[in-house]
């Protein structure tokens, strides 16, 4: 239960700040209300992802608990200029953790996979949007062939994940991996075209 | 949607996805333009994928994410104060009673927290004496100026009545005769009043000063009735102040001393007057201060009927391109383009300027 808080803005307010305006005034202001808004977008996906690494109701509960209390104690230490990709990192950093406490023989690599956003976002300053379309498909031409016909069935043909998969033959995982990778192999074929 | 706009779609990033919206997906009930906004936004987010697959896993997930609750979250030492200290929301602090409860309600909160030995705002503790005393320092103001004010007009207008007398002599050069007695009883009254004023004079510093005001009353007085007995012409011999005369200065003095004590109020109370959003968004507007200037431009613009409502939308505008939000820039800028507002120009300038770095990148 969250105290009001003379200072809070009206709630519609909060509903309007960015992930990066909310850290911004939980780690200035100790602002209760912004946190409890950033709690309410992403509690359920922190919960989901601990359920994914740790297996079981309790231990994710309670690691979402320590993460979020976390987060309101320490975030005036941090720097976070993109919140998700960070936040990401610091659940998936926390799983594993736990992973290693209960078995510490256990070999577990961490890999920062979240920098395509950071990067995205800075493409749309980098180059203009009939660049970017050059690239694009020029990109695309050089995906292998499973990517590449998932990916254009998937947005170029608009079709869902289950139609896709149907269309290509391939498991529902499959297509969502082969989009996943090749999104990624667009990327950094992108990267590669614009520095 | 033509070819170019949804391949671009690979490169877009959309919120995170709601618990609805998870959940929804999870258990197959989305509506089709839903399911592929969800899909559009996993084939991109991490995130959401993980946390999908962690409640795949899950055969009660919908419980489980009901029954989470937010965690119970510790006091946190006084830190350094933030620049923005001032950034409150005008709103809770524009009503005067508001403002006189908000100290008090300071004050509880930080005890109301389980094992907060430290407040959040170390300030706070001192708010409420500080409160109970400018509360009661306002009652014994109040109660010393009504008081003293009741206990001294009576002498005040006591005294006025030979001033009148005196001054009001010329203007009754056709006033009607029954009223020439009034010579003698105005200066027996002045005489009177006049050996009172003398004896307070001695009295205090206090009463002195009163007696300067009644003084200046006095001269105020003459000079009024001066002025409106001045297109007349002047009686030859001394004549008496008729009745109606004495009541029309009575009350001259009456509303001089009602206006000038009023402004004087007024003066008290203007500097309290609480600033208006937009006026607080152009303060830590021109501290750089973009952030907290959109806040308060944001609730500014919230209200159509203002007068400065596009003036806020453009600031909006402008603190969205200082922030290097471009496209929400655009939008607000277009909208006073769209709207003919006054700020059509400018708005149509940072517009073209904006096309123009893009087009340079």
């Amino acid at each position: 239960m969250i105290p009001l808080n003379p200072y809070s803005l009206s709630t519609n307010n909060y509903r309007n700040l960015n992930d990066e305006d909310l850290v911004h005034r939980i780690a200035s202001k100790q602002d209760q209300e912004a946190f409890g808004t950033l709690y309410r977008r992403y509690a359920h996906l922190a919960m989901g992802m601990c359920l994914k690494y740790l297996k079981a109701a309790e231990p994710s509960k309670d690691a979402v608990q320590v993460i979020f209390t976390k987060l309101w104690t320490d975030l005036h230490q941090y720097q976070v200029r993109k919140f998700k990709p960070w936040f990401y990192q610091v659940i998936k950093n926390h799983c594993l953790m736990e992973l290693r406490k209960k078995d510490p023989s256990q070999k577990i690599v961490a890999e920062w996979d979240m920098d395509l956003m950071e990067f995205e976002d800075s493409l749309h300053h980098k180059v203009n949007e009939e660049q970017l379309l050059l690239y694009l498909n020029m990109c695309l031409k050089s995906l292998n062939e499973e990517q590449r016909s998932c990916i254009t069935r998937f947005y170029l043909d608009q079709k869902s994940y289950n139609e896709t998969a149907a269309l290509t033959g391939y498991s529902d995982k499959q297509v969502k991996s082969h989009i996943q990778n090749g999104r990624r192999n667009l990327r950094n074929c992108l990267r590669q075209k614009t520095s | 949607m033509n070819t170019d706009e949804r391949i671009l779609q690979i490169l877009d990033h959309s919120a995170c996805l709601s618990k609805n919206q998870l959940l929804g997906y999870l258990k197959h009930t989305l509506y089709p333009e839903e399911l592929r906004a969800v899909e559009l936004h996993l084939s991109s987010c991490a995130l959401c994928n993980d946390a999908l697959e962690g409640l795949e896993l899950q055969q009660d997930a919908e419980e489980l994410l009901a029954s989470m609750t937010l965690p119970a979250l510790p006091a946190l030492p006084p830190r350094e104060k933030p620049k923005e200290k001032k950034d409150i929301p005008a709103a809770p602090a524009r009503e005067e009673k508001a403002a006189a409860a908000a100290p008090a309600a300071k004050n509880a909160q930080p005890s109301a927290e389980p094992g907060g030995s430290h407040t959040l705002r170390p300030q706070r503790s001192l708010a409420r004496p500080v409160g109970i005393a400018a509360a009661l320092a306002l009652i014994f103001g109040a109660l010393w100026y009504f008081g003293f004010r009741k206990e001294h007009s009576e002498p005040q207008l006591a005294e006025k009545v030979p001033v009148i007398a005196d001054s009001a002599g010329p203007a009754a050069g056709n006033s009607d005769p029954d009223t020439s007695h009034r010579p003698d009883m105005a200066a027996a009254e002045e005489a009177e009043a006049k050996a009172a004023a003398e004896k307070k004079h001695k009295d205090s510093l206090l009463l002195a000063r009163k007696a300067e005001a009644s003084l200046k009353a006095r001269l105020d007085s003459t000079q009024a009735i001066a002025a409106q007995t001045e297109p007349r012409p002047l009686a030859p011999a001394p004549e008496t102040a008729s009745a109606p005369a004495e009541e029309d200065a009575a009350k001259t003095v009456a509303a001089r001393k009602m206006a000038a004590t009023a402004p004087a109020r007024d003066d008290k109370e203007e500097p309290k007057k609480e600033l208006s959003d937009f006026e607080l968004g152009m303060q830590k507007f021109r501290e750089k201060n973009y952030a907290s200037a959109l806040l308060y431009f944001r609730s500014a613009e919230s209200d159509k009927d203002d007068p400065k409502h596009w003036e806020a939308v453009y600031y909006s505008g402008l603190c969205n391109r200082y922030l290097n939000k471009d496209r929400r820039a655009r939008k607000l800028f277009e909208r006073i383009v769209d709207a003919g507002a006054p700020q059509k120009k400018a708005a149509q300038k940072q517009l073209d300027d904006m096309k123009k770095k893009k087009d340079g990148e």
